[in-house]
């Protein structure tokens, strides 16, 4: 290569560089879960970007940072850099704020509500009536759109907001001849060991099936989930961040495309369901 | 080949530790995730309303204390755990057992309410509470509210209310044990054991725990206002012992507690023993019946059923001779609705039976005058709260309405004004409480031609949050305490004992403190005082200086910290500052206690050297501070010793 293209690329790689300057990641922690989705965003980012662990240290972020990517609600919590703009990843819960000049989104720990609403149906054809308990605040503002696109795949939802997790058995009871079957979204406040048990054993007792956010709640007898993995969110947090750097207007929330499908063979059984042959083959995990 | 199929076993191995790598990394993150939301401004806790509430809008000064905290400081008993929070002190009664004082105020007989896993350990002959009988290594989380509780938890809940609740069958989710050995300077402190067992089994839920005992009040040496000294090493036993068993299903819940707590005291009321000592037993038998009975979304009905058997302060030994069996039957109905998420409404009723039995070996100043060897009373209460969640405040009013088939009626109100606007929170309370006399309070009234009548309390409250940032959270608080008709034992210069209301006592203080949290580290930092206010109780008060009361400090300053060090080990440091102290020394004369400061040291280790065993190896008052117990009255007993230095081991396994 003559000297002039190697001064062309280099000027080419100038902004590059300094692009990547500009990007910071903060991690509430800095192993598991938020490591591994910062992996998959720093590979889908395309370049190396600071990594920041709370666990560890503070982020001392400059001004001049242009996207600051967090994960975790501790990592949300922190106040950053006015003009930046804020992607917030893996932080079930957290009300997001702009915070100043600069735009702000969060992913979604589940994929688009038609996707769960259909792949509901479609393991449970049958299914009329489905209720969902939830309590974090920040997931009320989804439920408008929760309930249009259940209608849509001949669904009726109920939902109900608890206050506190003592309420779970008792509202469990109601459901007999009231649901079909009931969903849990990524809820950090009632996705409790002791809780899940509580679902699994009200949901095999009474044969009403129990549908999952992740792949830890269908592991401990939920009869599937529908979400997103650690690494999409990750990855659609690295969209995210290249897209706003264009400049382009995003959503408040954006929904990873790709979802991921867990079932769990013996909880659908004691619900009385069998899930088709397309469940199966899409199914990324099975247990048992 | 062979390479190919040793690739293919070792994927095929690996991919089920993948996929459970994979869960515990999801596990830890919803568990991480829940702790930053939950963090320790906002856990939700139900004490001052019923219904849960974040600890900064709920309508009390509410402290929540979680086991990991009981359990990092190395707390030996709940005095350990309660001397912790600001607004509390130990003071001595009689016979070697201590009592509680609430912001300077004398709570020992029916001002401050203990509840342990739903049951009243307060006994109904003098309301008293032992607070040495507790096995600490139990609790799951203890909810305080330091100030009145009246209006929902009834006639001791004057001043405070201590809810404890233990480990639930779901959290146990199997077999546990815990053990613990203390030195003092002189000679053993203590030594126990406990074991418990919990599971779900298909939607029941069962739980057992086994406790036993034995320590000392201390080692040091007791004198008396006579001269009289003894060494309290083997003559200050303490000895709990207990069983408690749960079982629930579907909604439906039952309790049982056996609990046999005994003391070895020589110090007595005034003058020690001169030789022996006296055995005194507080055996206990508590059952309850419950229903969660959910009729909508809204609306919740909680029928209850207690029983509770005791023989407070038995003692049959050559010193002294006292036998007086009580029952306590109460039945509650509690309706809980919540038409919208803004409002929730809370109403109830209650009706309690006391029976007492006098045994003919009581001696004959502890019978009933009349001859009577069984007594009976009846209490009727009703209650209601609403609490309203507007876009101004929260609001919290309520009342009771409490009626004594001797003693007569009581109505209380309460009124609470919460805010919460972005990072601060402010508490207005303004609280009216009661504490109905207790059987001895109307035996010995009445016996003398006295009508006693319930103690009326006033209290408003203050409080102000900040918090600063991620890591820390400031307050600042004030309350103001008016105790009318105080219930005062009193012995008059004919020697004749009784219980009569006096005019007027109180006090006002203020306080200030911070917390400190970053992941496994934390602080909590505090500082309280306390003046008498309005004070016209002779026996309470420090002649010659107005603004103290006797028994307690007016400056108190708390530390408590947990400090991660390397791998599962951590380090936990606390201390208490207390000013000077006034009490009696004989002769009539006042004292001065200098002021003092109370350090322990805690080191712990869990998982290490094998998963699911906690370590703990602790040296308690590291500086010697030679603390006792001052009787916060003027009732002619010395200061009792508190225990010296000591090293003290504790270990916990779970199975």
């Amino acid at each position: 290569m003559s000297f002039k293209g190697l001064a062309c690329c280099a000027l080419l790689l100038l902004p590059a560089a300094a692009a990547a300057g500009d990007t910071a990641a903060v991690l509430s922690y800095g192993g598991g879960a938020y490591q591994e989705a910062f992996t998959a965003f720093e590979k889908n980012y395309g370049e190396s970007v600071h990594k920041y662990d709370l666990s560890s240290n503070k982020p001392d972020l400059s001004e001049g940072i242009r996207t600051v990517v967090v994960f975790g609600g501790r990592a949300a919590n922190l106040r950053y850099p006015r003009d930046s703009d804020i992607i917030y990843c893996m932080a079930p819960g957290i009300f997001i704020k702009a915070p100043g000049g600069g735009k702000a989104v969060k992913i979604s720990l589940v994929p688009e509500f038609s996707v769960v609403f259909s792949k509901i149906k479609q393991m449970q054809p049958g299914i009329g009536r489905l209720q969902i308990f939830w309590m974090l605040p920040d997931f009320s503002k989804y439920i408008d759109t929760v309930k249009i696109e259940a209608a849509r795949q001949g669904i009726q939802v109920t939902t109900k907001q608890l206050i506190s997790m003592e309420e779970l058995p008792a509202l469990l009871r109601l459901l007999p001849g009231t649901a079909d079957a009931f969903w849990i979204p990524p809820d950090p406040m009632l996705i409790t060991r002791e809780n899940l048990t509580i679902m699994r054993d009200f949901s095999w007792a009474n044969g009403i099936p129990f549908y999952g956010s992740t792949k830890g709640m269908t592991r401990d007898g939920a009869a599937a989930s529908i979400g997103v993995s650690f690494s999409e969110m990750g990855k659609a947090a690295a969209a995210a961040a290249l897209e706003l750097r264009k400049g382009d207007i995003l959503p408040e929330t954006i929904f990873p495309g790709q979802a991921e499908i867990t079932i769990n063979s013996d909880a659908a059984a004691k619900c009385g369901l069998k899930f088709p042959r397309a469940v199966l083959d899409e199914a990324e995990f099975r247990y048992p | 080949m062979f390479r190919l199929a040793l690739c293919l076993l070792f994927l095929a191995a690996a991919r089920p530790a993948l996929a459970q790598r994979a869960a515990d990394d999801e596990a830890e993150f919803f568990s991480l995730e829940r702790a930053s939301l939950e963090e320790t401004l906002n856990i939700r806790t139900s004490v001052a309303t019923r219904n849960p509430m974040k600890l900064r809008e709920t309508p009390g000064l509410v402290t929540v204390i979680t086991r990991e905290e009981i359990q990092a400081g190395g707390a030996r008993d709940l005095i350990d755990v309660l001397k912790l929070v600001p607004e509390f002190d130990f003071g001595m009664d009689v016979q070697g057992n201590l009592g509680l004082g609430v912001r300077g105020n004398w709570a020992n007989e029916g001002k401050a309410l203990l509840i342990w896993d739903g049951q009243v350990y307060n006994e109904t002959l003098y309301a008293t509470v032992q607070f040495d009988r507790f096995p600490v290594d139990q609790i799951d989380e203890i909810e305080i509210i330091r100030g009145p509780g009246s209006v929902i938890y009834g006639g001791f809940a004057e001043l405070a209310v201590i809810n404890v609740r233990t480990l639930p069958a779901k959290k146990l989710g199997g077999a546990s044990a815990f053990a613990a050995y203390g030195q003092g300077e002189g000679a053993r402190a203590r030594n126990y054991a406990g074991l418990s067992y919990g599971k779900d089994f298909d939607g029941t839920e069962a739980a057992a725990k086994v406790f036993w005992g034995e320590a000392q009040r201390s080692d040091r040496r007791y004198t008396d206002f006579s001269g009289l000294s003894y060494n309290m090493n083997r003559t200050s036993d303490l000895r709990p012992a207990s069983v408690n068993v749960s079982v629930a299903k579907s909604g439906l819940s039952a309790r049982f507690i056996q609990d046999d707590y005994k003391l070895r005291d020589r110090d007595q009321f005034t003058t020690a023993l001169a030789t022996g000592s006296g055995k005194v037993g507080f055996p206990s038998f508590f059952a309850e019946t419950r229903y969660d009975w959910r009729l909508s979304d809204t609306l919740r009905l909680e029928p209850k059923l207690n029983y509770a058997r005791s023989m407070a302060w038995v003692e049959k030994d050559e010193h002294f001779t006292y036998d007086k069996k009580t029952e306590r039957i109460t039945g509650s109905l509690t309706a809980f609705h919540a038409p919208s998420d803004e409002v929730q409404l809370l109403a109830g009723g209650e009706y309690s039976h006391d029976a007492v039995k006098v045994e003919p070996v009581t001696a004959a100043a502890s019978q009933y005058g009349s001859g009577r060897d069984r007594v009976y009373y009846e209490n009727y209460a009703l209650f209601g709260q609403a609490t309203l969640h507007a876009r101004p405040a929260t609001i919290v009013a309520g009342a009771r309405y409490d009626k004594h088939s001797k003693c007569g009626a009581s109505l209380v109100p309460r009124l609470a004004l919460t805010k919460q606007a972005g990072d601060f929170n402010f508490k207005a309370i303004y609280s009216s409480a009661f504490k109905a006399p207790s059987i001895e309070n109307i035996r010995l009234a009445s016996d003398n031609g006295f009508r006693i009548k319930p103690e009326r309390t006033t209290v408003m409250e203050a409080e102000a949050g900040y918090k600063a940032g991620d890591l820390f959270y400031l307050y600042a608080s004030a309350s103001l305490t008016t105790i009318n008709d105080p219930i005062i034992f009193y012995t008059d210069t004919s020697g004749n004992e009784y219980y009569r209301n006096y005019d007027r006592t109180g006090t006002l203080g203020y306080g200030f403190g911070l917390k400190y949290k970053n992941g496994a580290a934390r602080l909590n930092a505090d500082y309280t005082t306390y003046s008498a206010a309005g004070n016209r109780v002779d026996v309470y008060g420090v002649p010659g200086r107005g603004s103290y009361l006797l028994g307690f400090p007016r400056h108190k300053v708390t530390l408590n910290s947990s400090i991660p060090l390397a791998g599962a080990l951590s380090a936990n440091p606390s201390a208490i500052y207390i000013s000077r102290r006034y009490g009696y020394a004989g002769n009539g004369s006042l004292r001065v206690f200098g002021e003092r400061i109370m350090a322990d040291f805690n080191l712990q280790l869990r998982d290490r050297p094998i998963k699911r065993l906690t370590l703990n190896l602790g040296v308690k008052d590291i500086f010697k501070s030679n603390y006792s117990y001052i009787q916060p009255y003027n009732g002619g007993h010395a200061p009792l010793p508190g225990p010296s230095r000591e090293i003290f081991l504790k270990a916990g396994y779970e199975f």
